[in-house]
Order: structure tokens, then C-alpha cells, then sequence
């Protein structure tokens, strides 16, 4: 199982670094803001 | 097995691979949302993240449709006042204040026909939240002082929270002109800008967009809240889409601010044609409250600039606010407008309107 894994770490590993990709650089670039909005003070 | 047949296999198997990649991501984006902590780290000021919160805040129930529970959809600008509400305590940060609005669901008590009576004079102010008065009661907002303070003239709120300069211009041309004004305000604030590139903010919402010198609305009629949830929307989609909005911010500034331009130029030409003076009025908010620095910044410059284009009187209100400071009033720089700010932009605005044409 786990040497077809390894095999085939490409398939999911691409996905899976896609995503955590996509995530780290929301969460990094991301100011908590929703522009102009005053309700929450 | 033959070529042919190996290639077949092949396509079926990257099919079926693509597939279940894109189901593993649109899953995993699900997933994330439902991390408040995330979303609220994530979001900026772009469609897909004022849709994505829409979405998360409305996933158990449409009962506050659009965003607060005074609001209600309108199919050509998104959201308007409800009508006929009478001293409602339903203010976001001030619940002890109270809301009521007329039956064409305009702030306050008075209801108005659109034919002018001789001899009255008539005064229509657009805005957004800050000419609205959010977190004020009725007779504490500026509209509400100014009346007031000149008997025989109707000062018509048709304030709306969240409005950008796109929906302001679509209520003139719809209502506001109905009216028979003398003079239209607009209450402009340089933040409100970018509202203009968004298709989606408290909720769905009309976008023009520029092509060339001219203005063509997008987004028209804007769907229900029901026909935008019944809607199938990829989450991971939005990610991207917030994503991207954030690497083109400098772009997006740039256009938001033409646009703004052209948005206010053409709520000017519609206020000459009906025979009405345009007046431009800066209203300073946050940080700006506090600011003694002289007076046109560039900011304010900027609506000089299109008061000029447009034969729009323009009327800062910096310099009021630097006054009332000085004579020790606690003007607040936080959140929306209290009584007080609301107070000095009447005291501001009421010269230039007493003022027989």
C-alpha cells in the first residue's frame, strides 16, 4: 500500500499542494478585512 | 489491447483523476469555510468574498435576507429600506436607537409626493450609511437637522447602508427625480470608491462598468436571495477569485477610482437635465475626523476636481470638523457618525442650502 503510494506520490501530492498552497497564501496576504464596514468595532 | 484502445483507457483515467481532484478541492474549500477564523482571515472587498459571507451567514435560514433585518431586495438596486417601520430598535451598534422609515421607505416619519407643492423647496440627498444614519435615531441625522432648521423646505434622506455611487445613481434616475428637487447632495465619501467594482457587497448589487467614456449597467435586475442561494456555487472557486482580486488590487484601485469619476459626472448631467443644482459634499470619516492638515488633500482634491467637470458646488466638510475640535466638541473618529458628527455636517450644509438659488 505504501510503496503503491509512494509510486504514484505525484497524483496526490499535486492536489494536496495546490491546496495548501492556496490556503498559506490567503492566510498570509489576508488583513481580516471586509473593506468598509463599520459594524464590528 | 490496441493503441487506440490504450489511449481511450488512458483519457479515461486523467477524466476520472481531474474529477475527483476537483471534487477533492471543492470539498476541502467547504470544509475551510466552515472555520469562521479562516473566513474572516481570508476575506477581502471582492465579490467573491461579500457572496461567500452572504452564503455562510444565510445556510440555515432567509429570514434577514439581505444583510440587516430592516433591509429589503430590490430587483434594480439590490436592497432598499423597508417601509413603514416605526421607532424600530435594530441599529448594529446602537440598539437604543430607533429607526422608522416612510411608505416610499425613506428615513424617518414624513412621506412625500413626488409633486412638489408651490412654494416649497425640495432637497433630495443620496449617500450611503453615513447620510442613512446608521447608528443614529431619525431626528438625530443631519437630513433630520437640516429640515429642521429651514421650515418649508422638504430635506427628502434617501440614504441607503452600503450604497456606492452606482446605486445611488440608479435611485436618482429611478426616484429621485421623481421628486422635483431644486438641489441634490450627494454625500460622498472617498472610501465608498471600490464599491462601484463590486457586483456583490451586503448583497447582490447593480455594477456599471466603463467602456470608453460611457457608463453600461451590468448585473441588471439583480436576483432574489432566494434565486441567489438556490444558485450552485463553487466555494473553491472563490478562493481563487478571492485570490486573484488581491494580486490585482492595484488595478482594481485605479479603475475604481475612473469609475467613480464618470459614476459622479453622470449623477451631475441627470440633476442639471431636471433643472436641479448638484452639490458634492465631502464627508470625512475615520481618521480623516481628526486630520488638521490642509484643506483640498488629494482626496478632496479629487472631488474638486469632479465638482469642476460636473458645475456641481462642492463643500467640504473637513474644515467644520476641524472647527468643532478646536472649540472642544469630542468629535469620535470611531464607527459610523453619532449625533454629534451628524450635528457639525448639518451646521456645515446649512449655509449653502438656506441660500436662495
Amino acid at each position: 500500500m505504501v510503496a503503491l503510494l509512494w509510486r504514484y506520490r505525484l497524483l496526490w501530492m499535486l492536489p494536496l499542494g495546490v491546496l495548501l498552497l492556496l490556503v498559506l497564501v490567503l492566510w498570509f496576504t489576508g488583513d481580516g478585512g471586509g473593506g468598509f464596514r463599520y459594524t464590528v468595532l | 489491447m490496441t493503441t487506440r484502445g490504450l489511449a481511450s483507457k488512458r483519457l479515461l483515467l486523467a477524466a476520472l483523476y481531474l474529477g475527483i481532484v476537483l471534487v477533492f478541492l471543492e470539498g476541502s474549500a467547504r470544509v475551510l469555510v466552515w472555520n469562521d477564523a479562516f473566513v474572516h482571515r481570508i476575506v477581502g472587498n471582492d465579490d467573491a468574498s461579500w457572496r461567500l459571507q452572504w452564503r455562510l451567514r444565510h445556510r440555515d435560514s432567509l429570514d434577514s435576507p439581505i444583510y440587516y433585518s430592516f433591509d429589503r431586495w430590490h430587483p434594480t438596486r439590490g436592497w432598499v429600506l423597508a417601509p413603514d417601520l416605526r421607532g424600530v430598535h435594530a441599529m448594529p451598534v446602537r440598539r437604543e436607537k430607533t429607526l422608522s422609515s416612510n411608505k416610499g421607505g425613506l428615513r424617518g416619519t414624513t412621506d412625500y409626493i413626488y409633486e412638489r407643492i408651490p412654494g416649497h423647496r425640495r432637497v433630495v440627498v443620496l449617500g450611503d450609511s453615513f447620510t442613512f444614519g446608521e447608528d443614529v435615531s431619525d431626528d438625530e441625522t443631519y437630513c433630520a437637522r437640516l429640515a429642521r432648521a429651514m421650515p418649508g423646505v422638504d430635506v427628502i434622506n434617501m440614504g441607503v447602508h452600503g450604497y456606492g455611487y452606482d446605486q445611488m445613481l440608479v435611485t436618482l434616475e429611478e426616484d429621485g427625480v421623481r421628486y422635483q428637487p431644486e438641489v441634490v447632495v450627494i454625500g460622498f465619501l472617498y472610501a465608498d470608491r471600490d464599491r462601484g467594482m463590486l457586483s456583490f457587497r451586503d448583497f447582490a448589487k447593480p455594477r456599471f462598468v466603463l467602456r470608453g467614456d460611457d457608463l453600461a449597467l451590468t448585473h441588471s435586475p439583480v436576483p432574489s436571495p432566494e434565486q441567489v442561494l438556490a444558485e450552485w456555487h463553487s466555494t473553491f472557486g472563490d478562493l481563487i477569485e478571492i485570490l486573484g482580486a488581491r494580486l490585482g488590487k492595484e488595478a482594481r484601485e485605479r479603475k475604481s477610482v475612473a469609475l467613480t469619476r464618470a459614476l459622479l459626472l453622470r449623477m451631475t448631467e441627470v440633476i442639471r437635465g431636471i433643472g436641479a443644482q448638484p452639490v458634492l459634499v465631502y464627508l470625512p470619516t475615520g481618521a480623516e475626523l481628526t486630520d488638521d492638515g490642509p484643506v483640498p488633500n488629494a482626496q478632496e482634491a479629487f472631488l474638486e476636481e469632479v465638482g469642476q467637470r460636473g458645475m456641481a458646488r462642492v463643500v467640504q466638510m473637513r474644515p467644520q470638523f476641524i472647527d468643532a475640535r478646536r472649540r472642544g466638541e469630542p468629535i469620535s473618529p470611531e464607527g459610523h457618525y453619532g449625533p454629534l458628527e451628524h450635528e457639525v455636517v448639518a451646521r456645515g450644509l446649512l449655509p449653502v442650502l438656506a441660500a436662495p438659488r
